[in-house]
């Protein structure tokens, strides 16, 4: 008898559930999930530079240097290893019409003229080849204004510009 | 005056505590109805809400909203939907709910959810266990403040009462030599998933148990009744795993990787007792928890690998579990128990009104809940280095309370400790304290059951079953003692 009455209840509402308006979830636990950083436009690698291997943007942002602004970019690559990282690098960079002036096996340096020059440092991880992140790319570049006004550039989670 | 206490049945007594819980809810529903809702409790309510318009959209014959759903109750993967489910019909009904209404409504719920498990209780165990369930956690103001919130930690102890109403009944019909009955596995299997839904790390206690009726009913039952007993249990696996596949199911292709029951746990286990420094191989992005970045992380790899975000969340974990010694383990774990155990009432802070403070509802709601929680807690250790003996349904009783308590116990060995995961091991410690009680009066009584009889359609002698329960017994002590000692020495 109670359980009937509850179900023709439940039964009823249910059936008038639309008239009651619609709930409104936040979602707040799952928000979408940003750009990747060097996809936005926001702020870019210096022209024409663009890497061919999985890679995420670890943070980004300007430090003060004996040479004044500079910009410090930090990424890991994933599923590739060093060698093929070091390679990927400097293809990428000389593909943009840049100079290699130094390239040691974990380290290089290139440079065109009008950009000034772009050095970086790899650091691999101490892990198995089946993990998917393999090692730390920490680039030494240029500084660049944000590109563009959309409050997309202003999020640190899109933009990895959480300061160094 | 006291002859006349005396004279109160017990019944008259669980009557009595029932309407002072009532009237203690009615206390602190003012202290906490303006709580905002906090960290997962919006997940759980989120949950609610996509659901509510899940039923709107199956009415209207609608196209299921699956992006809403996705967001919103499988989320990251963390949460079972248990209170999700529990949520829905208020938004249902009134879909922009208050924060006072959702509060509201939940202590109604709960109300309803506890007072039904004490009745069970008080059919099943008789009213000596309903009303040690009636005065703890009944009367703790702390649980009673729990009561008005959405994680389903306390839900899930409630509906363990619930199961264990049914699993120690027929674990005692198993000893007298009758099997459990179809319906009575399918609905074990039943509450055993339920018991997840809610707080997936129970399944280690619901499961668990379970196992142990098999074993029983393999070890005491014979022939025939031996086959069907383990073929109803069988049953009640295939129950679990039938009411689980949906969740299973969804919340894997939501995530487009394998998710059994929750996806939390590698993360847990790299924050508790790895350098969560290292967890995204490297430090995680700053200003945001250690829970969500992690997952922002992952995702992001994920894009970019096509490596499953749920498998990149094990990837991370063992990275920065790589320099876990047996020392850093142990010391991590006896933190996560002082967590777990001894600070009963650290969310007193948050179930107040906004900026409230330190005031007196403050100290009077912690105050009064750590004075009751730590005698209950002693009640628990008494029981937990106690062997029964005095009746079988003491020794039943014991081994079952034993086992669930430590099972919900085994958490800290995996889990950050946290000041509300005791409203679900709570009710286990009031039946343990009143079982302790009991064996107590028993026996100062003289009143020890006789073991000569052999039930009537039983394979063993209870004399037998006896032994081998009071070993089993000994052995779950000498567990006890070993775990601690072995810890201790470790994190030394």
């Amino acid at each position: 008898m109670i359980w009937g009455s509850v179900a023709a209840v439940a039964v009823v509402l249910a059936a008038f559930s639309n008239s009651f308006g619609r709930a409104e979830p936040t979602g707040n636990y799952r928000p979408p999930l940003q750009t990747a950083a060097l996809d936005t436009g926001c702020f870019p690698l210096p022209d024409g530079v663009h890497f061919d291997f999985p890679f995420q943007v670890r943070r980004d942002g300007d430090i003060e240097t004996s040479e004044g602004q500079r910009r410090r970019l930090w990424l890991q690559y994933d599923l590739i290893g060093d060698e093929e990282a070091r390679a990927g690098l400097l293809e990428a960079f000389t593909r943009a019409g840049f100079r290699v002036v130094r390239d040691d096996p974990l380290a290089a340096e290139v440079r065109k003229p009008g950009v000034g020059p772009v050095s970086w440092r790899i650091e691999p991880l101490d892990v198995a080849d089946d993990v998917a992140v393999q090692g730390n790319v920490y680039f030494d570049l240029p500084t660049i204004e944000a590109q563009s006004d959309d409050p997309m550039c202003q999020d640190r989670f899109t933009t990895k510009r959480f300061g160094w | 005056m006291i002859d006349r206490l005396r004279s109160l049945r017990a019944d008259q007594w669980l009557l009595w505590l029932l309407v002072a819980h009532v009237l203690l809810k009615l206390a602190i529903y003012p202290q906490v109805m303006h709580a905002e809702l906090i960290g997962d409790e919006t997940s759980y309510v989120n949950g609610g809400r996509a659901l509510s318009n899940a039923l709107r959209d199956l009415v209207a014959l609608n196209p299921l909203d699956t992006a809403e759903l996705s967001r919103n109750v499988v989320s990251s993967g963390w949460f079972m939907p248990g209170m999700m489910f529990l949520c829905a019909p208020l938004f249902v009904v009134v879909p922009d709910a208050s924060v006072e209404l959702i509060r509201a409504y939940l202590g109604g719920v709960s109300l309803l959810l506890s007072i039904g498990a004490v009745l069970a209780v008080r059919r099943t165990f008789g009213a000596r266990y309903a009303v040690g369930l009636a005065i703890f956690p009944g009367l703790v103001p702390m649980w009673v403040s729990f009561s008005y919130a959405a994680w389903g930690d306390l839900t899930a102890g409630i509906v363990i009462l619930w199961f264990l109403c049914l699993l120690v009944p027929v674990l005692r019909r198993v000893h007298a030599g009758r099997r459990p009955t179809w319906a009575e596995g399918a609905k074990l299997g039943l509450l055993a998933i339920l018991v997840v839904y809610f707080r997936s790390s129970a399944a280690v206690l619901s499961v668990g148990l379970c196992l142990v009726l098999g074993v029983a009913v393999l070890f005491l039952l014979r022939g025939r009744e031996r086959v069907l007993g383990f073929l109803a249990m069988v049953l009640a696996g295939g129950v679990f795993l039938m009411v689980l596949a949906p969740w299973s199911v969804t919340a894997s292709k939501a995530l487009d990787d394998r998710v059994l029951t929750t996806t939390t746990v590698q993360t847990v286990r790299a924050n508790t007792f790895g350098d969560h420094y290292q967890l995204c191989f490297g430090p995680c992005d700053p200003t945001s928890t250690i829970w969500f970045t992690p997952v922002r992380y992952a995702r992001e790899v994920s894009r970019v690998t096509g490596v499953g975000e749920v498998e990149m969340l094990g990837q991370m974990s063992a990275y920065a579990r790589r320099d876990v010694t047996a020392q850093s383990f142990a010391r991590d774990v006896f933190r996560n128990t002082r967590a777990y155990l001894f600070k009963p009432g650290g969310f007193a802070i948050h179930l107040q009104p906004p900026n409230a403070g330190k005031n007196l509802a403050y100290w009077v709601i912690a105050g009064s809940t750590t004075v009751m929680f730590y005698l209950a807690l002693l009640g628990m250790l008494g029981m937990l280095l106690t062997v029964f003996r005095s009746s079988f349904e003491n020794r039943w009783m014991a081994l079952v309370l034993k086992l669930g308590i430590g099972a919900l116990l085994t958490q800290p060995f995996v889990h950050i400790g946290g000041a509300r995961y005791w409203t679900t091991i709570g009710p286990l410690m009031s039946l343990g304290c009143v079982l302790l009680v009991g064996e107590w009066l028993s026996r100062r009584r003289g009143q020890v059951e006789p073991l000569s009889d052999v039930p009537a359609d039983a394979a063993l002698p209870s004399a037998t079953v006896a032994r081998w329960v009071d070993r089993v017994q000994w052995l779950l002590i000498a567990g006890l003692i070993g775990v601690v000692a072995v810890l201790g020495v470790l994190a030394i």
